[in-house]
């Protein structure tokens, strides 16, 4: 909050303006632009008589009788805002040490341009109220100094000698989506250094009008040189620090200070595969180009039914046709999940998993590094998560045998894929496993082989030998597979391969609370759920939480009508799904949807009506009437 | 301010005067499978994995399965038999290679089902002759001879593009189904498939990828659509065609056409086609305005004022869409016998 003698003066000073306004509407009549240039000849005169007058009386900062009490003359502010963009006034409003900010670094003008003089109100020592005039070196060592020591200290670091070691401390952030966006300039406007970061860019915009002055100065005139000579010597050396990109963003950011819809706009209006071409490291076009970093890829984009049915040779199975370009690159403008790996739903074979795995990458980044086998970024983090999070083991798929010592049966864990990092969890190893308990083989040595039934050729001496794990075609998803195993030749038939079903993504029943995922996240890793009801709350969590995200499970005949015929009453398929992004006009709101039928690169922009409706009929088939959906942050 | 006040309840009622019905029925409506269109049979489900149908105030029951277990349920007018699809754990393994356990039973009776197949979406035709399911592991479509109590024809889906497409199937005559695919550009088609020729017959392959075609029969005429799937910019289309009298299929006609794109649901009934017509389209949140339309003698009729409706289908020989998670009831030409018990007579 401002301090609420600064909040009067700034409304003395608008009330200034605003009844000076008044009055010259009032013996002009000619428009408003003739009225405002005749109000600022005003304020030019009011300036200059006024300066006149105070420098013919005798000041001495001894006779101030508390530098503190020391404070701006309300004429002087309305001179100064008269003659600065009125962007600059969103800055303005924080506390009485930015006033001296946007002083010395230059933003605030006076009638005559830069400051010279600074004219003030103090107390003296009979405790009469006076106003005053001091150069602008002077009150900045006798009063800034004394009351805003952070400032000049502050105004040190982007003078000729710092600037260099200053800008390469300071990093600009660039919005990933929206929410982000509009979070980065209500904090820029908090951020003591604004006013001396947009002071850069006032420099460079004046470094050709600063030129023209400095040719029509005669090189005699040493005293007014100098300063001009030292802005454009600035304003050459920010050219040489500062990059294309980051000038960009700080005309962007100080133009718009006061706007924050038009910096993001502004900001997006560039579209999405643009920006994630210049990255040069993005995943996401690799799902749609084989050569993602050619202009042919970018070119591409330009036609809206490109994106419907890419052809990559990646891996992508998923709900198809995709959005249209447009569609996906508006959602990606908005969504903030974590999406720097590729993921292929269908191919996982369970949509618990698929969006599971897409929140526990979100909350905890790809604890490995990505795997070319899409599926293993989805099971991967689930079962890492469901068997060493917890003591329920609701991973999915198991390879058993039959221990005749133990006389139990014992099962294994199992990931249907090898991924790139060894994994205690992947087909081969808990086969291996087996295979030594029973037969003596060292799967440590000679680790089974994966290998797909239409490779497999027997004849070849490579399968002679050692351990085969032959998948069948067309049959093996991420959490479901039909395989044999080979030893030496002969097919090993002493395990069976289980789907167990413990799913429980919203629990079924009181009992089972705890083994949720829900539970297990939020106490293993200490995140907050909370239910959301209502599109108020959506967007609430959305701006409050950088990081959250939703998650539910609604029926997909609701919320995909387009893929999912509902053809008899009470047809439901339950859907995971997660929402990272609001988008609202006119009073009505979609989300950025990312269902467990979605490719995780192609989201889908979908009104709330239709979610709400989803949650609503799955709402009505549960068990526990629970209403599914959460945001986790 | 009163008049204001008065004013606001006005314009209350007048909106709930447009508003449609809600399906209220004796059941929980959630575990309604089949009301037979005189309303005297029904086939429900219990939380508690029960499959059970009640007559004349009897109950019976059919199968137990699993807690949980989700039934589908398909009976028609002059069929003896049921089909029964059983989608057990239908909360904890969410799966579209999922196999559900398909089976068939005969009309009110609790003599066990028998066990048929692996697949969804179970179907009669032909009077109750023919059953088709579809296996979805196998992108197959079975064909089960109910007379012969056996699988007798199973076709492979060319579908490579879209893992979760299911094929809508039509038995017209005991030699041709009807059923949909798509092409691996994402062209989807309505085939016919000769069992005695063995051969395939393009019937109507969609304009362009990406589009989605949905079809009912009335007669001998086949109604399709032929709509955008989501957030691909196109208009729509319904043709009518002559399914028996017309080789090569090439004589078709326009019934309907539309600059926004429609959602890809469509029901016959009674000389009338009942679908969902997008009045307008907002991009940016890719929300269409949408109602229920019918079109009779050539004429199209909106018959609904809620506006985001997105999928229209026939229960009990009803017309029935949902909202909100609400069942909504567009048309109802039923005339329910009613099934109050007699009061005892009062002798005074």
């Amino acid at each position: 909050m401002l301090h609420q003698f600064y909040q009067n003066l700034l409304n003395k000073a608008f009330a200034g303006v605003l009844c000076t306004l008044a009055i010259s509407f009032n013996v002009y009549s000619q428009g408003i632009f003739n009225n405002f240039k005749t109000l600022s000849d005003i304020s030019k005169e009011s300036y200059k008589t006024q300066i006149k007058i105070l420098q013919n009386q005798e000041f001495n900062f001894q006779d101030v009788k508390d530098i503190q009490s020391v404070s701006l003359n309300i004429d002087f502010i309305n001179n100064l805002l008269i003659n600065t963009p009125a962007r600059y006034f969103e800055i303005s409003k924080r506390d009485k040490c930015t006033y001296y900010d946007l002083i010395l670094s230059n933003i605030f003008q006076s009638p005559e341009g830069k400051i010279e003089f600074i004219i003030f109100d103090y107390f003296n020592k009979k405790n009469e109220q006076q106003t005053a005039l001091a150069k602008k070196s002077v009150f900045i060592e006798k009063v800034i100094n004394i009351q805003c020591p952070g400032s000049i200290k502050l105004s040190k670091y982007f003078d000729n000698n710092n600037i260099r070691k200053t800008l390469q401390n300071i990093k600009l952030k660039q919005p990933k989506n929206y929410s982000e966006c509009q979070s980065i300039i209500n904090s820029f406007k908090d951020d003591v250094k604004a006013p001396y970061i947009c002071s850069l860019l006032e420099t460079l915009n004046k470094k050709s009008v600063n030129k023209k002055r400095l040719q029509s100065l005669p090189k005699s005139n040493f005293r007014k040189r100098k300063p001009i000579e030292q802005e454009i010597n600035l304003a050459l050396s920010l050219e040489k620090i500062l990059k294309p990109e980051a000038l960009k963003y700080i005309d962007q950011i100080c133009l718009n200070i006061d706007n924050t819809e038009k910096f993001c706009n502004a900001y997006f209006s560039d579209d999405y595969w643009r920006r994630e071409f210049i990255s040069k490291k993005s995943e996401v076009l690799k799902s749609f180009c084989d050569k993602s970093d050619s202009k042919s890829c970018l070119k591409k984009f330009t036609n809206k039914n490109f994106c419907h049915f890419p052809q990559t040779k990646k891996t992508t199975d998923s709900l198809k046709p995709w959005p249209n370009c447009e569609h996906i690159s508006l959602a990606q403008s908005y969504s903030r999940l974590f999406q720097q790996y590729n993921d292929c739903p269908a191919a996982v074979g369970n949509n618990d998993v698929v969006t599971w795995g897409r929140v526990l990458n979100h909350f905890k980044g790809l604890e490995f590094k990505s795997n070319k086998n899409c599926k293993v970024n989805s099971t991967l983090p689930t079962i890492k998560f469901t068997e060493e999070a917890s003591d329920y083991n609701s991973w999915g798929a198991h390879v058993c045998y039959d221990d005749k010592i133990k006389r139990e049966e014992v099962c294994y864990p199992t990931l249907l894929d090898n991924s790139d990092e060894l994994s205690d969890y992947s087909l081969s190893t808990t086969v291996g496993k087996i295979l030594k308990r029973l037969k003596g083989y060292n799967y440590i040595n000679k680790a089974c082989r994966i290998v797909s039934a239409e490779r497999y050729k027997p004849t070849l001496l490579e399968y002679k030998n050692g351990c085969i794990i032959l998948k069948e075609k067309n049959r093996c998803w991420g959490t479901d597979c039909s395989f044999k195993v080979l030893l030496d030749e002969q097919e090993f038939k002493l395990f069976s391969f289980k789907t167990k079903t413990d799913f429980e993504i919203l629990p079924t029943s009181y009992l089972n609370e705890n083994k949720s995922f829900k539970s297990i996240l939020e106490k293993v890793e200490k995140r907050t759920f909370k239910r959301i009801l209502n599109i108020s709350a959506i967007r609430n969590i959305m701006e409050t939480h950088s990081n959250a995200i939703l998650y539910g499970v609604g029926c997909a005949e609701d919320i995909l009508p387009n893929f999912f015929l509902r053809t008899e009453i009470n047809r439901c398929t339950p859907t995971p799904f997660i929402l990272d992004g609001l988008i609202s006009v006119d009073g009505q709101n979609s989300l950025v949807t990312r269902t467990s039928f979605d490719h995780i690169h192609a989201p889908r922009i979908i009104p709330w009506m239709y979610i709400f409706s989803g949650i609503k009929s799955y709402q009505k088939l549960h068990p526990l009437n629970t209403w599914g959906l959460y945001a986790i942050y | 301010m009163q008049s204001i006040k008065y004013l606001i309840f006005c314009l209350l009622i007048c909106q709930s005067a447009f508003a449609l019905p809600e399906l209220k029925t004796k059941q929980a409506l959630e575990n309604l499978l089949y009301i037979s269109d005189d309303g005297k049979v029904t086939y429900y489900q219990k939380n508690s994995g029960e499959l059970q149908y009640s007559f004349n105030y009897k109950i019976s029951t059919i199968m137990k399965g699993q807690k949980n277990t989700r039934y589908k349920v398909i009976a028609a007018k002059n069929v003896n038999h049921i089909a029964i699809e059983r989608n057990s754990l239908y909360h904890n393994n969410k799966s579209h290679i999922k196999q559900n356990d398909i089976f068939i039973g005969k009309y009110l009776s609790t003599d066990d089902p028998k066990l048929i197949g692996k697949g969804t979406n179970p179907q009669f035709h032909l009077k109750g002759k023919m059953l088709s399911f579809y296996n979805k592991r196998e992108k197959e479509i079975k064909i089960y001879s109910v007379t012969k109590e056996k699988v007798t024809q199973t076709i492979k889906l060319i579908n490579k593009l879209q893992p979760y497409f299911i094929p809508q199937v039509s038995i017209l005559t005991p030699d041709s189904i009807l059923y949909n695919d798509v092409n691996d550009k994402g062209y989807e088609a309505l085939l016919m498939y000769s069992i005695i020729d063995k051969k395939f017959t393009t019937i109507y392959k969609a304009q362009r990828p990406a589009m989605t075609l949905s079809y009912c029969v009335a007669g001998e005429t086949g109604f399709i659509l032929e709509t955008p799937f989501d957030s691909v910019l196109s208009g729509s289309q319904i043709l009518g065609i002559n399914l028996y009298n017309n080789p090569d299929f090439k004589n078709t006609f326009q019934v309907y056409s539309s600059e926004f794109g429609d959602f890809p649901s469509i029901v016959c009934k009674n000389d009338s086609l009942y679908f969902i017509k997008t009045t307008n389209y907002i991009s940016q949140l890719n929300l269409k305005h949408s109602e229920v339309a019918k079109i009779n003698a050539k004429k199209l009729t909106i018959l609904t004022k809620e506006k985001y409706l997105t999928q229209v289908y026939e229960f009990a020989g009803m017309i029935l869409t949902n909202l909100n998670g609400k069942v909504l009831i567009v048309e109802n030409n039923n005339k329910l016998k009613s099934d109050e018990i007699a009061k005892p007579e009062v002798r005074e």
